[in-house]
């Protein structure tokens, strides 16, 4: 009934009104359309503009993937994965693939959100690689790997096991990794020397292994030095103050590569001369470990910043001492707001790991190098360095896109981005 | 026991909180200086030993002495001279691709960063799709691929593909048309800073008279307008005043080639340290019958060569040049001469550099928008502002004080992540730093030098940011 | 208290002054405060109260002037600050409840780690505190749960768990909805009947007149007028205080 706009009084009778549909150009696709794409010239010119270049790109890169050579990486898959580690004894690598899944499902269900979401991840991953035909005992690893994630998931939902004892293991399993990957523990010059398979030179390591080794070597190393560099810089002791910020702005100052090629030709000089030199490896973590702590130094100081000052004086006037409100109030409340930040410090030092095959590291795009300059692909036209390098940036990208994305959701969904 | 007794006695030392915080403090001090001393006297201990290479011993003499090795691209260098002018070409090279990397990948960022906010679904996933591909793999794979995987694969300077005449693109790199000063106008270079320098006065003075009349505007137009006029008259001066030296001369090598030059020592002979080329002058080759053979024009550095002439040349003639002269690329057998070249090493650096940080910068242009109030472009659209005008003169301003802080970083992190110039073989700081420690053995010496460098890049940044976020903030108020 | 006589000023503050740089905060304050006495401190924004009660338990320092507390007095020694903070409790404006500890963690977390309770008797004695201030249904909560009265009580059970003899009150009804403030002045009014020596930093009038033995009207940094309730509210002498309370009782 339509209004009568000229009356005086008027009472709309028909009230409620039942619901109508909107307008068809308003909803369904054609709605979406309008809204998203047309909504006006200027748009709909930037949709056909975009249109085509997306044409463009998508046919050049559908026609070069399909004409593109990929038999390098099929064939040096092996490499890819591990460097040169002795096909013999890949049965370590594999054990340690196994124990970190069954970490990995422990951990998902009993912590749950961003440790579930990583946890799937994996599944994801190490499902695909247990379906294509890489091999038949690495796909059993791969579907052991996968059936130790499910199985601790549901262990780690049901059973209220400590978190204290999990954190334990997390801690125990990166030198576990070490020793089960060098076969034994090897340190001449301390006199110690202890085996269970031969004894694998770390210059052996490389590929995918030893970029994820590094990264999180690398962060699990720098961690409890970041932590004190931001507690020192912190305080309000001006000296350590002072060369917490010394070494901060230092380190974030110059790039990587210079702080690695220090390691590699500086830091034998450092030790005394009875102790030999140390392996590049450890002369790369050593410098990624140096480097990396200054950065997470300045995110965990972001993270004391938010606590307030409140919480300093309430744990104050209940009279613990220092060390008790750094350990119960202050840290548990700083490090759990920086989680975001460090996952993304740790995807940055991910992607930064590939610097290491500037100083002679065997990792994924040093390998990557090696299998461009294997005479078997000499002959092919235009060379396989795109498709290579393609392969590696794939690798890359599938981890440090996953992990951001799995971080920025719980992000959103725990609002830990809001300030 | 009564109180006005305990409270008068001192508390030992260590007990005492005036005193703790000294003592941690030495105490630190003692360890820090300890470790310090046991570091450097294992490096004393071990580099007497003779475990690094001669030149070991931290001395800064070898600076000056001869490098012995050329540089392939950057300010002209020739290997008689010292270490310290090949480390002076390293850091004008990482400058060199550092501020066009930094334009460059603001730009893209910016674009990309408003295509992220754009309410065209199909455009804001293009750029969600590139930023995310370019933020998720590393700079050095990105780099290797374009170095190896692009540029090499790009046709040959026999088949170069034609960039609409304004250049040639092959896999030995692109090759450009440029405008260069040339001989006559040299002191251009001097009227461009007075025109920047009056510019600037200008704009601000218009600025101060506009905010004591109250009226709104800002003094760009008339620093603008300051500049093109000095620069114009300096243009006409430069036009009309400026002849070509007395004591020009030319030295033939060869019939094809030679250079035309000042020839400051009156030998008539071209003098390389003491002669001055002439830049850019056209030139007219004659045979020994006065036929004209060639024309063409010197180069930056005052020489020229034909290539395919029979070499007869035995005279040249040259013009008074305009101040500014035009070149081109021309194929020159296998290479191109004239214009401006960029490596492929260049090329590779600076694209990946661009792409990769324009990424970054995409986010933060996105993350600063969205920080601006929604009531910001609603009060704006009931104003009856377009989209463009409402980004442009409501949004855009108020993001740039949440944008700043952020893209500094990533300008610098563009500038420090120029050193893996080093992974194809472009000649910046770092890289040039390497091959003098390998030859001078100076590895010590040489790491202090690249980080004290780069150290001062980062100070003056933040430097000139605090002056300029100070002023942002003034603006507020 | 074992040690002591019972006639003890168990606070006593003798011409304690303190600067923020420049600004002198508290000029010449002397106060002191017998075993089991209620003393309500009021007074305008700005005019050092806070600041005073919070140097007794040196969550600021004092530059001149002596502070004694239960025969400790507070000097540089940090035994000597260790010990009056385990003798004083503290109740803050903004509760500060420690936010990912739950209420019953919070009440235990003192007594474990600085009083070397054990865990079950620390719970046992929180649960009977929480019982106390009433929401002991609460304890497996976390502070971000609970409502902003809840949570001063919680922060009023976590001072009480380190048995202190003294308990610092600043302002802990003024962050608090007004239908929140009532919950929490009984607890502290129970608090104050049960013997507890209390020094409380408020607005509330109402609980300074019913509980308070003393009042001190504090004014730009010194004590400006000490009284009883009564002599305060009906007698003030001061022409400062009589201005003060225009304002406040209009």
């Amino acid at each position: 009934m339509a209004t009568d706009v000229h009356s005086p009084s008027w009472v709309n009778t028909n009230h409620p009104a039942p619901p109508q549909r909107p307008p068809a150009s308003e909803v369904g696709v054609l709605g979406w359309l309008r809204t998203n794409l047309f909504i006006d010239i200027g748009n709909s010119i930037l949709t056909i503009v975009t249109l085509i270049v997306l044409y463009y790109i998508v046919t050049n890169l559908v026609q070069w993937a399909i004409g593109a050579y990929w038999t390098p990486i099929w064939v040096n898959r092996k490499i890819f994965a591990v460097g040169l580690y002795p096909t013999a004894q890949l049965w370590q690598p594999a054990l340690v693939l196994l124990m970190v899944s069954a970490l990995f499902g422990v951990s998902a269900g009993q912590w749950g959100s961003m440790i579930r979401g990583l946890g799937f991840g994996l599944g994801v991953l190490l499902l695909a690689l247990a379906l294509i035909p890489i091999g038949l005992e690495a796909q059993l690893v791969m579907a052991g790997s996968l059936a130790l994630l499910v199985v601790g998931y549901f262990i780690g939902a049901r059973l209220p096991i400590p978190n204290k004892l999990l954190s334990i293991a997390w801690i125990l399993s990166l030198p576990a990794t070490l020793i089960l990957l060098l076969g034994g523990l090897n340190f001449p010059a301390w006199g110690i020397s202890w085996t269970f398979a031969p004894l694998v030179d770390t210059n052996l390591w490389g590929g995918l292994m030893l970029t994820m080794l590094l990264a999180v070597v690398g962060i699990a190393l720098s961690f409890p030095i970041g932590v004190l560099l931001a507690l020192g810089r912190r305080g309000n002791l001006p000296v350590i103050k002072y060369f917490c910020v010394g070494y901060i702005e230092l380190i974030r100052g110059v790039p990587l590569i210079t702080l690695l090629f220090m390691g590699m030709t500086m830091l034998p000089l450092f030790l005394p001369s009875n102790w030999g030199n140390p392996s590049q490896l450890v002369r790369a973590v050593t410098a990624i470990t140096f480097f990396s702590a200054a950065y997470l130094a300045e995110n965990v100081r972001g993270g004391l910043q938010a606590i307030p000052k409140g919480q300093y004086e309430a744990a104050e006037a209940l009279g613990l001492g220092s060390f008790d409100k750094l350990r119960f109030i202050i840290l548990p409340q700083a490090l759990t707001k920086v989680i975001p930040a460090i996952v993304g410090q740790f995807i940055g030092l991910f992607k930064d790991t590939s610097l290491v095959s500037l100083v002679g590291l065997l990792e994924l795009v040093a390998v990557g190098k090696a299998v461009i300059q294997q005479p078997e692909w000499l002959g092919v036209p235009g060379g396989v360095a795109k498709e290579v390098y393609v392969f590696v940036a794939f690798v890359f990208f599938i981890f440090s896109y996953g992990m951001s994305f799995v971080s920025r959701k719980l992000e959103n969904k725990l609002g830990f981005g809001k300030r | 026991m009564t109180s006005s007794t305990l409270a008068h006695t001192r508390p030992p030392f260590y007990r005492d909180t005036r005193t703790i915080a000294i003592l941690l403090q030495v105490l630190f001090l003692i360890v820090v200086l300890v470790s310090g001393w046991f570091l450097y006297n294992n490096m004393v201990t071990r580099m007497a030993a003779g475990n690094t290479a001669a030149g070991g011993a931290l001395s800064w003499s070898f600076l000056s002495q001869t490098a012995g090795f050329g540089i392939s691209e950057g300010p002209t260098f020739r290997p008689e001279e010292s270490y310290s002018r090949a480390y002076l070409i390293g850091v004008i090279n990482t400058l060199r691709v550092g501020i066009v990397g930094v334009i460059l990948a603001t730009i893209l960022g910016l674009f990309a960063g408003i295509a992220r906010v754009s309410n065209n679904w199909l455009l804001n996933k293009l750029a969600s799709i590139y930023i995310e591909i370019f933020r998720s793999t590393p700079l050095l794979v990105q780099l290797l691929f374009w170095y190896v995987g692009v540029i090499a694969a790009l046709p040959t300077v026999q088949d170069a593909a034609d960039l609409a005449g304004i250049g040639y693109l092959t896999n030995r790199g692109m090759y450009l048309t440029w405008i260069y000063p040339s001989e006559t106008g040299r002191a251009l270079t001097w009227w461009l800073l007075g025109g920047v320098l009056v510019g600037l006065l200008v704009s601000w003075l218009r600025r101060r008279q506009l905010e004591r009349t109250g009226v709104p505007g800002s003094g760009a137009l008339a620093g603008a307008a300051a500049f093109v006029v000095v620069v114009g008259v300096g243009y006409a001066v430069a036009m009309f005043t400026t002849a070509m030296p007395a004591t020009t001369n030319y030295e033939l090598r060869r019939g094809d080639r030679g250079v035309l030059f000042e020839d400051l020592n009156g030998n008539n002979a071209f003098d390389l340290n003491v002669d001055r080329g002439l830049a850019h002058v056209p030139i007219t080759l004659f045979d020994a019958d006065g036929q004209v053979i060639a024309t063409g024009a010197t180069d930056g550095d005052g020489a020229f060569r034909f290539v395919d002439l029979p070499a007869a040349a035995t005279r040249i003639e040259w013009r008074t040049p305009a101040p500014l002269a035009i070149s081109e690329p021309q194929r020159q057998g296998f290479n191109f001469a004239g214009g401006i070249s960029l490596t492929p090493e260049f090329t590779a650096l600076l694209l990946a550099l661009v792409a990769y940080t324009g990424a970054f910068i995409a986010e933060i242009v996105r993350a600063g928008i969205n920080a601006v109030n929604k009531g910001q472009w609603e009060a704006s659209r009931a104003l009856g502002l377009s989209t463009g005008d409402t980004l442009r003169m409501v949004v855009l301003p108020q993001a740039l004080r949440v944008i700043i802080p952020p893209l500094t970083s990533q300008y610098l992190n563009l500038v420090k992540n120029s050193s893996l110039a080093i992974a194809v073989g472009y000649p910046d700081l770092f890289n040039i730093s390497r091959t003098i420690v390998n030859q001078t053995g100076a590895e010590v010496q040489g790491i202090l030098l690249v980080m004290a460098t780069y150290l001062s890049f980062s100070l003056i940044t933040s430097l000139f940011m605090n002056w300029y976020n100070k002023r942002v903030a003034l603006v507020e108020r | 208290m074992a040690g002591h006589a019972e006639d003890f000023d168990i606070i006593i503050a003798k011409n304690v002054n303190k600067w923020y740089g420049e600004f002198h905060a508290l000029k010449n304050v002397s106060l002191d405060v017998k075993r089991r006495e209620v003393v309500v401190v009021i007074g305008p924004s700005g005019s050092g109260k806070s600041t005073f009660i919070r140097t007794i338990n040196r969550l600021e320092e004092h530059q001149s002037g002596e502070i004694v507390v239960d025969g400790i007095p507070l000097t540089h020694d940090v035994r000597n600050i260790e010990a009056i903070r385990m003798e004083t409790g503290m109740v803050f404006q903004q509760f500060n409840l420690f936010p990912h500890l739950t209420v019953i963690q919070n009440i235990t977390l003192a007594p474990i780690n600085v009083r070397k309770m054990k865990k079950r008797e620390a719970e046992e004695r929180a649960m009977q505190l929480l019982e106390r201030v009433g929401i002991p249904e609460q304890a497996q909560k976390y502070p971000g749960q609970l409502s902003g009265g809840q949570q001063q009580r919680v922060a009023i059970a976590r001072a009480l768990a380190m048995q202190p003899k003294i308990m610092l009150f600043d302002e802990p009804t003024s962050a608090l909805d007004p239908e929140m403030i009532r919950e929490v002045l009984e607890v502290m009014e129970e608090l104050a009947e049960s013997g507890m020596t209390m020094v409380v930093v408020t607005h509330e009038m109402g609980f300074a007149r019913g509980v308070a033995d003393r009042i001190v009207f504090m004014d730009a940094g010194e004590i400006v007028e000490i009284g009883t309730p009564e002599h305060f509210f009906t007698t003030p002498q001061h022409d400062r205080t009589k201005l003060f309370l225009e304002q406040i009782l209009k």
